[in-house]
């Protein structure tokens, strides 16, 4: 994908945020007229599509985050606390 | 002063192409992708990674829970990454903790019980990232972009953070937690409402409303009515 906000001078981030607020979804349109993908088949655009974007990279990192069951039902406790700040325990 | 990191795209989506990517995606998820450059002026020998972590666990202490791949965390905190890394992957770290804090954030605001992402450095230039995390809130993801933007511009110019940058990621978890995000509020109204809920002067408030808006937390057309 090309950029689309290519910037030939330095710019504030702020003023940059302003600009990319025009946020970009992917409408339900677009999402019916997706090929369904099988995961097996190298031809599948999504197959396809995750080759080029291999191609493109030199690294991939992956991260992910899972609170606890207890840390869960907390959060959900959590409320305002006047004159401080929230906490997740 | 250039900015050191220069967002190039944000977008939002389910991105079925990266799926693949990280086997805890779940199937069909929404993700905020952010296409970013981290351009590292050659004079930061003293960025010291290592200070920056202990900055961000004090701000977003669940960050030492997280699961990662690289065991970036861990490998900052014992030292074994080291000065002698390259410019490559220093700068490669640098995004990866920007998305831990973008997954943490995530989290923290909406109360996601799960979260993943992934960083896909770029082979040229090799300072361009795609980022992408899963996102249970559109404003949310676009906020935590953004935040973790200005935040990390912040940090890598060896800079203390601010009571501010705490209490805007309070703010934005009570906005979402009392569905705030989507009401059609004026602004003295929300301010004397927050201030009175949290005990924060209104002039705070007003100045963390102004930061959340430009952080894109509030819908344009309708929100805070200015």
């Amino acid at each position: 994908m090309n950029d689309k906000f290519p910037l030939k001078e330095p710019k504030t981030l702020k003023t940059e945020m302003k600009k990319l607020i025009s946020f970009e979804e992917k409408d339900d349109l677009l999402k019916s007229q997706r090929k369904a993908t099988d995961p097996m088949d190298p031809n599948s655009d999504k197959n396809l599509n995750m080759m080029e974007l291999l191609s493109k990279y030199a690294t991939v990192r992956s991260c992910y985050f899972v609170k606890h069951a207890e840390e869960s039902s907390s959060a959900k406790e959590i409320g305002v606390q006047k004159g401080g700040f929230f906490q997740v325990t | 002063m250039k900015d050191i990191l220069e967002i190039k795209e944000i977008s939002y989506g389910d991105f079925p192409e990266i799926s693949g990517l990280n086997p805890r995606f779940r199937p069909g998820s929404q993700k905020v992708k952010m296409v970013l450059d981290i351009q590292v002026p050659e004079v930061s020998g003293n960025m010291d990674l290592y200070l920056i972590l202990m900055k961000l666990m004090k701000l977003l202490p669940s960050l030492e829970k997280h699961q990662c791949g690289e065991h970036l965390m861990e490998d900052l905190k014992s030292g074994r990454k080291t000065e002698g890394e390259s410019c490559s992957e220093r700068v490669t770290d640098i995004a990866h903790l920007m998305e831990h804090v973008i997954i943490d954030l995530q989290s923290r605001v909406t109360g996601m019980d799960s979260c993943s992402g992934i960083t896909c450095g770029y082979k040229n230039p090799y300072y361009r990232f795609d980022m992408f995390v899963e996102c249970k809130d559109k404003k949310v993801g676009l906020f935590s972009a953004f935040y973790a933007v200005d935040l990390f511009e912040k940090l890598l110019r060896n800079k203390n953070l601010s009571r501010k940058y705490f209490a805007i990621i309070d703010l934005a978890k009570y906005l979402y937690r009392n569905k705030l995000l989507q009401m059609q509020m004026g602004f003295d109204p929300l301010v004397t409402r927050i201030s009175s809920e949290l005990g924060w002067k209104k002039s705070f408030v007003l100045s963390l409303l102004r930061e959340l808006k430009e952080f894109g937390l509030f819908n344009f057309d309708h929100a805070l009515v200015t």
